[in-house]
């Protein structure tokens, strides 16, 4: 009998241990697979300019003091990516570098300035340790407003003529990509492409 | 028979000692990403934030050790609880402030996952854990078979920390894929 119960106990275990491991399996892909059906493209929200609409035009001081238009037709014929971020978002720090890279290596038809809002105090770190002092690092309430900024990081492709091309949340290099792919084709997201105007938003 | 039951004993020492070499080896691997998760949660004074980085991970791979020691094991329990309730209070600070989308810094460089009450969770469970193996353990005989019970639930505990781990990672997407986050 005390046989009987030990060889229980022990293909008891052994089918507890297989099962926990099945288990972690299946989480784990449940992680891959949220990684494969994230959004591919800037995901777009609600509110602020929509694609196609005429951006506001602002004139604002950047953090160098230079004064900055944002929005109206480019005197230099530039697009204008405008970069939303925060010093207490995590991503933006990691997206900041590739959004200089980006920029720089388009720099025959776009401008980048990078935005944010808040007392300057709470920035000085942020710009030195990133190298913003002499860019076009702009703190600015109104603008956040303008474009009605829910989620960072977040970028809006501004055309030449002052017209919103695209939109949307930025969590990677590809989404920043997609901005630019958007005004490309013409159409206002990635998701709009893939979805060909059945309305279906994805999010 | 006093105390706690020597194998319960051992087996919550593995699983504790696990938990920390994890989160150790994940602030080792990618010290650099720990001094900014440390740096976002705005406790501690920018010139410090380096020397504690390097310091947490130090105590979180010293206490995983002392606790497979016999001798040192109740002090190495007591300084998971007080370690992990520092976390959580950490953690607690800044989602009263309202940051909690900084990264907790708790799941590797991969994952930035955000704070939130199931961090809370996870660690008052593992507090809970940590000061039922700082109490004191009984004396029995042990046999061949505490041995195959200590060896297999050690790894079950493992492979179930790390599968709820994943799963409370992954529960931050599912919310972002309905739309509601």
């Amino acid at each position: 009998m005390s046989e009987a119960l030990l060889v229980s106990n022990a293909v008891l275990w052994l089918l507890v241990l297989v099962l926990s491991g099945v288990v972690l399996a299946l989480v784990r892909q449940v992680g891959i697979l949220h990684e494969r059906v994230a959004p591919a493209g800037a995901l777009t929200l609600h509110g602020g300019p929509k694609v196609g609409e005429v951006a506001p035009e602002l004139v604002l001081e950047s953090w160098s003091g230079v004064s900055l238009h944002v929005g109206g037709r480019a005197e230099d014929g530039r697009s204008t990516l405008l970069f939303f971020v925060s010093p207490s978002c995590p991503v933006c720090k990691t997206l900041l570098p590739v959004v200089g890279r980006v920029v720089e290596s388009e720099r025959t038809w776009l401008r980048a300035v990078i935005a944010s809002d808040g007392p300057r105090e709470q920035h000085e770190a942020f710009v030195a340790s990133h190298g913003l002092a002499h860019g076009d690092y702009v703190l600015s309430t109104a603008l956040g407003l303008a474009y009605q900024v829910a989620k960072l990081p977040y970028a809006v492709l501004v055309d030449e003529l002052g017209v919103v091309r695209a939109s949307g949340l930025v969590n990677t290099r590809e989404h920043l990509e997609s901005l630019f792919e958007a005004k490309e084709r013409g159409v206002a997201s990635v998701q709009e492409y893939v979805a060909r105007g059945d309305g279906r938003r994805v999010a | 028979m006093a105390g706690v039951d020597p194998v319960l004993h051992a087996l919550l020492c593995a699983l504790l000692a696990f938990v920390l070499l994890r989160a150790a080896w994940h602030k080792g691997r990618d010290l650099a990403a720990f001094r900014r998760a440390l740096a976002d949660y705005a406790l501690l004074p920018r010139s410090w934030v380096a020397g504690a980085a390097l310091a947490l991970a130090a105590l979180e791979a010293t206490t995983a050790i002392a606790l497979w020691l016999p001798a040192t094991a109740p002090a190495a329990a007591r300084a998971t609880g007080g370690l992990l309730g520092l976390y959580s209070l950490a953690i607690a600070i800044n989602l009263a402030r309202g940051r909690s989308r900084i990264d907790c810094g708790c799941s590797g460089p991969a994952g930035g996952r955000p704070l939130g009450a199931a961090l809370l969770v996870r660690n008052g469970v593992l507090v809970g854990l940590a000061l039922a193996a700082a109490a004191p353990v009984g004396a029995r005989p042990l046999s061949a078979l505490d041995v195959l019970t200590l060896s297999c639930a050690s790894a079950v505990a493992a492979l179930l920390y790390l599968a709820v781990d994943l799963a409370l990672a992954n529960e931050p997407r599912l919310r972002a894929l309905r739309g509601v986050a």
